[in-house]
């Protein structure tokens, strides 16, 4: 678990000139994806075949292996269309094991779907934290020293962290940095990955600290997180592969209308209610690991793709095939992906906001091997325009291959004149050693950053809240698609307001959850949300990723409910420190 | 009512075999050689073993209904929820069960006019109804003016709530 030191905190306390210390709670939360977790089991001999809704079907195909103690090659996952996960489908749970033990001993398939009741006992949550932070520096701004300090539980027998200090390292150039976290093991179902794990928790609790400074300092909170703004990473002193924070202070208080803010809690009162504008900077690593990929190329020049990632509806189906046809210089509609299956070259899991980067870059280092070798199949075989040309002088665009010399003819013929049906080709991608072996190699410290913005409203005699805009302005890298793109973005900033609002599990003295449906646990509905604005820098970040592009399926949601929390301050006065944040904590 | 060689009206699990066409072991197997991944059909893992003569029918009611513009008649278990009928044993997965109790709306269908959850509908009620489920709502060659909204301003992600959203909006 982490635990982080850097200079000398309390010395660092000591000498300043101002403080602030605040603790922090978030209740437990529940995912909730759309489908709820399910299986189908079914033994061919001594061969298994799963259908599940999985985040990761090589996981799963391991992790069921090592159940049944047989080498994953005879462990079938298949999950094509997954219906939501946010990191519960990550994790490896029991009905996964117990569909293939019960559909063995029966000699028949097995289907398990779980309830949604189940949802809240058996696929994992985020864990409620208790954090306490102090922020100490100068009355001019600039912040000497931060203590953050985190207490959660974990199971008793797996041993997941909710790390709600990861972005502390990384956000503010602050020169005396103490880190820590503590876990007691209960016995509860064990908490799980859940977007943006660690900078969730995390960035409501130092963004609205960082605002709390900011106000005892009366500075305008933009102009604070500026004076304290890292030039390179503070925790490794890697420069970043490229961070454009400042642009998107910029462009979002340009968009939102920052400047129409009023410093003063309580001064801004529009029809008898209080407005409020409050803003957090966000955060999220940028996560790569490596895979593999089979390209196969038919006489009619379709372009198959096949490999072991999956779509939890976050447009991977569309996003590969897209990087797949601009890599290759052919139309988007002359790719047929294949995903969701371990019987396709191994891949990697749908966590970390990940994927894209991991994928995408593997996806186009194949392709270029590949064009690479389909052109020199061209230029030896002696019917082609193009026999005994120099492969340099010749490009791929809409599925001709042209060359310098003006001769161009369609790609599939060179499939067809082999006399071959198609053309394979796989590779392998390493990318450093485990996990998201990427940054650990690198020479760079690669993050994601962000600014969200909100305005909120708020009766005074009833405290009902409502948020009539989120703005959130993100540097993400490249936007491989800006359609998918942005949903997903707006995505994370909806479960931002969630977290802020509406969400909290509630337990029992014995541990049981007495909210376990749709009805109790409120997620955020097309009513809750009003405006919500997106835009993003769209610079490519080359030194991270083959198409510039980084993850952005959890970026969204990291500064949401601080920037709610602040603009609730901004609105009425009341600093609230405990999510979510309900009408009568404003009453 | 017994089901004897006389009785000519199709069990949903007789329909669904007779659509699958296949034995539990052949099914099995052309499951886990097959190249590509299956749309599996759940009905179909109901196999021949699953023998008639092993269950009660004197329970079982019949219904009349028309089904996305087809005529059925069926017998079922009265317990049967809505939804159930349409994923279980009618292969129409379109409408999600995404919690059972009424909350969510992912099992949003037409029953007439109306717009119901078929996790709260007993089958049975759909008896001299028309009902319309999410693959009732444009075609393969023409999209709905729903489904070409949804898809121009990208209004879904994981696509689970589509017969909420689209029903919602019908």
């Amino acid at each position: 678990m982490l635990q982080f030191e850097m200079g000398a905190f309390a010395e660092a306390k000591n000498n300043a000139a101002t403080s602030i210390e605040a603790s922090y709670t978030i209740p437990s939360e529940h995912h909730n994806p759309m489908e709820i977790s399910n299986c189908i089991a079914l033994w061919d001999g001594d061969r298994l075949t799963v259908y599940d809704a999985t985040q990761g079907v090589n996981n799963y195909q391991a992790c069921t292996a090592w159940c049944f103690e047989t080498d994953p090659k005879n462990v079938r996952v298949i999950s094509k269309y997954i219906g939501g996960g946010f990191g519960c489908k990550g994790s490896y749970w029991s009905h996964t094991v117990l569909a293939a033990m019960a559909a063995k001993m029966l000699d028949r398939p097995v289907k398990i779907n779980l309830s949604r009741e189940d949802m809240f006992t058996a696929a994992g949550h985020r864990p409620r934290t208790l954090q306490n932070i102090t922020i100490s520096g100068g009355q001019d701004g600039k912040v000497t020293g931060i203590q953050h300090k985190t207490n959660s539980y974990t199971n008793i027998e797996q041993k997941y962290f909710e790390s709600c200090g990861n972005l502390t390292r990384v956000l503010y150039d602050i020169p005396n940095m103490s880190v820590s976290h503590e876990y007691k093991p209960l016995n509860l179902p064990s908490p799980v990955y859940m977007r943006a794990p660690g900078e969730a928790p995390g960035s409501f609790e130092l963004e609205s600290a960082m605002d709390e400074y900011a106000a005892k300092i009366k500075m305008d909170p933009i102009e604070f997180r500026l004076k304290n703004y890292a030039e390179v990473c503070p925790f490794d002193k890697k420069p970043w592969s490229l961070k454009k924070l400042r642009e998107c202070y910029a462009k979002g208080a340009e968009i939102f209308g920052w400047d129409q803010r009023k410093q003063e809690p309580k001064t801004n009162m529009r029809d008898g209610k209080l407005i409020g504008y409050g803003m957090a900077t966000s955060t999220y690593p940028a996560n790569r690991a490596g895979g593999a990929v089979k390209l196969i190329m038919d006489a009619n020049g379709i372009l198959t793709v096949q490999t072991a990632v999956q779509d939890i509806g976050t447009g991977t189906w569309t996003v590969m095939g897209q990087i797949a046809a601009d890599a290759m210089g052919i139309p988007s509609e002359k790719v047929n992906m294949e995903l969701g299956d371990t019987d396709f070259p191994q891949g990697f899991v749908s966590g970390g906001s990940n994927l894209t980067a991991t994928a995408g870059s593997y996806i186009i280092i194949a392709v270029k091997k590949f064009k690479e070798k389909l052109l020199q199949l061209s230029v030896a075989q002696e019917k082609s325009p193009h026999y005994q040309s120099s492969v340099a002088d010749l490009s791929i665009k809409e599925g001709m291959v042209e060359a310098t010399n003006g001769k161009s003819e369609p790609i599939a013929n060179i499939i067809s004149r082999s006399g071959k049906d198609s053309y394979e080709f796989t590779d392998t991608s390493q990318v450093g050693k485990g996990g998201f072996g990427y940054k650990k190699e690198a020479p760079y410290s690669s993050h994601s950053f962000g600014v969200i913005f909100a305005e909120v409203e708020i009766d005074p005699d009833l405290g009902v809240i409502t948020v009539p805009r989120l703005t959130g302005v993100f540097d993400v890298g490249k936007i491989i698609n800006s359609k998918t793109g942005k949903s997903q973005l707006y995505g994370g900033m909806v479960w931002g307001y969630g977290m802020a609002l509406l969400e909290k599990t509630d337990y029992n003295p014995e541990g049981r959850v007495v909210n376990a449906d749709l009805a109790e646990y409120h997620v955020p509905v097309n009513a809750d949300i009003r405006e919500l604005t997106v835009e993003y820098i769209d610079e490519p970040d080359y030194n991270f990723s083959e198409h510039g592009g980084r993850g952005i399926g959890e970026i969204g949601i990291v500064g949401t409910a601080a920037a709610i929390a602040n603009a609730v301050y901004n609105a009425t006065g009341k600093r609230v420190r405990d999510l979510p944040i309900t009408m009568d904590k404003l009453i | 009512m017994n089901n004897t060689e006389e009785n000519k009206e199709l069990w949903p699990e007789e329909k669904s075999l007779m659509k699958a066409e296949i034995s539990r072991r052949k099914f099995i197997t052309s499951a886990t050689l097959a190249a590509v991944g299956l749309a599996l059909a759940p009905y179909a893992t109901l196999a021949a073993e699953t023998s008639n003569k092993s269950l009660n029918f004197a329970s079982f009611v019949e219904i009349n209904t028309t089904i996305n513009g087809q005529k059925m008649k069926m017998k079922i278990d009265p317990r049967t929820s809505l939804l159930d009928l349409l994923r279980e044993q009618l292969g129409l997965t379109g409408s999600k069960k995404g919690c059972n109790q009424g909350a969510c709306g992912a099992c949003t269908v037409h029953m007439g006019k109306d717009r119901i959850n078929s996790c709260l509908t007993l089958a049975a009620q759909i008896d001299g109804k028309e009902v319309t489920t999410i693959e009732g709502i444009g075609s393969e060659t023409e999209f709905h003016p729903i489904q070409v909204a949804f898809m121009e301003n990208d209004g879904y992600q994981c696509g689970y709530c589509i017969p909420r959203s689209d029903y919602v909006c019908h």
